[in-house]
């Protein structure tokens, strides 16, 4: 895991201090879409390979979304939570 | 784009049924990793370039930097409740939400150090994230105001839900979304193995 945390720092410094020319970010772009392709097509043989998940896939789909939109309400409500409370500080802050 | 990450998956799958040898798992796993740190590295060296940025995100109200972290919190929370249903352990429906929408690293990173199915359920959620959020982001700039609208999008907020956000949301609204996103995917990597850190020791 420190590999993945230290390509990321690396990239942010890289970039920083040496930003890619137009051509080399184009370049980067299709190294990065060929990168997504190809962990994805791994990520697929994992699964594949794996019977066990192979015999969950239609139940996979269902958690999938409870999940997915448990986590989009929650958020949803989170910022919303927190913008409240910010007018709702901000009027008092006035008024003081 | 969407279609190839489909089949990539879906011919990842019948690749790993019927074609790669057990032997061979082991390789696969190792170079993943390597595969991850390039496109780490090629996000890092994106956002790294945007001089600009520090300087237009010190321009906005200081509550706005907030927001990406009421985000992550806001999405944990909702997955571990609606998990309820579920009842999968809580850390695993948190470490499932805390791909914020980024459907590659975190079906991957899940897939690679924890297990394959999680891995698959993770890539599947956030996949559908992401759909949900292109689907949802125009009601919810309207009814419950701009910058709740930045909030189903997570990760997605800083490249793929960014022209969406902007087109229903104010010029603001949007440099916070882009700099939301951005937090939010410098966070996956690091808090994601934390929580299957944590979920291994359960």
């Amino acid at each position: 895991m420190t590999l993945l945390v230290a390509a990321l720092i690396l990239g942010l410094i890289v970039g920083r201090f040496f930003p890619p020319s137009p051509q080399v970010a184009r370049f980067s772009g299709h190294v990065n879409s060929a990168a997504l392709i190809l962990l994805l097509f791994t990520m697929g043989i994992r699964i594949g390979a794996d019977p066990a998940t192979m015999e969950n896939i239609p139940r996979l789909g269902t958690r999938a979304l409870i999940l997915a939109v448990g986590a989009v309400a929650g958020s949803i409500g989170a910022v919303n939570a927190g913008s409240a409370l910010y007018r709702k500080l901000r009027r008092e802050g006035g008024r003081a | 784009m969407s279609i190839t990450i489909i089949a990539a998956v879906l011919f990842g799958i019948l690749c790993g049924k019927f074609v790669i040898s057990p032997g061979l798992l082991p390789l696969i796993e190792g170079s993943a990793e390597w595969i991850l740190a390039v496109m780490l590295f090629v996000v890092g060296m994106d956002l790294g370039k945007n001089k600009d940025l520090a300087h237009q995100v010190r321009s906005l109200p200081k509550a706005a930097l907030a927001v990406p972290f009421l985000i992550a919190g806001g999405s944990i929370a909702g997955a571990v409740l609606a998990n309820l249903v579920l009842g999968l352990p809580p850390l695993e429906a948190a470490a499932v939400a805390s791909g914020f929408g980024w459907y590659s690293l975190s079906g991957v990173l899940i897939a690679e150090t924890y297990d394959t199915s999680l891995g698959a359920l993770a890539f599947l959620a956030n996949v559908l994230r992401e759909v949900i959020a292109i689907l949802i982001i125009p009601s919810v700039a309207a009814k419950l105001g701009w910058l709740s609208a930045v909030a189903p999008g997570g990760a997605t907020t800083m490249d793929v839900t960014l022209p969406i956000i902007s087109r229903h949301t104010s010029p603001q609204v949007t440099l916070i979304a882009f700099y939301s996103g951005i937090t939010l995917t410098l966070l996956v990597p690091i808090l994601l193995p934390i929580i299957l850190h944590w979920a291994a020791l359960v």
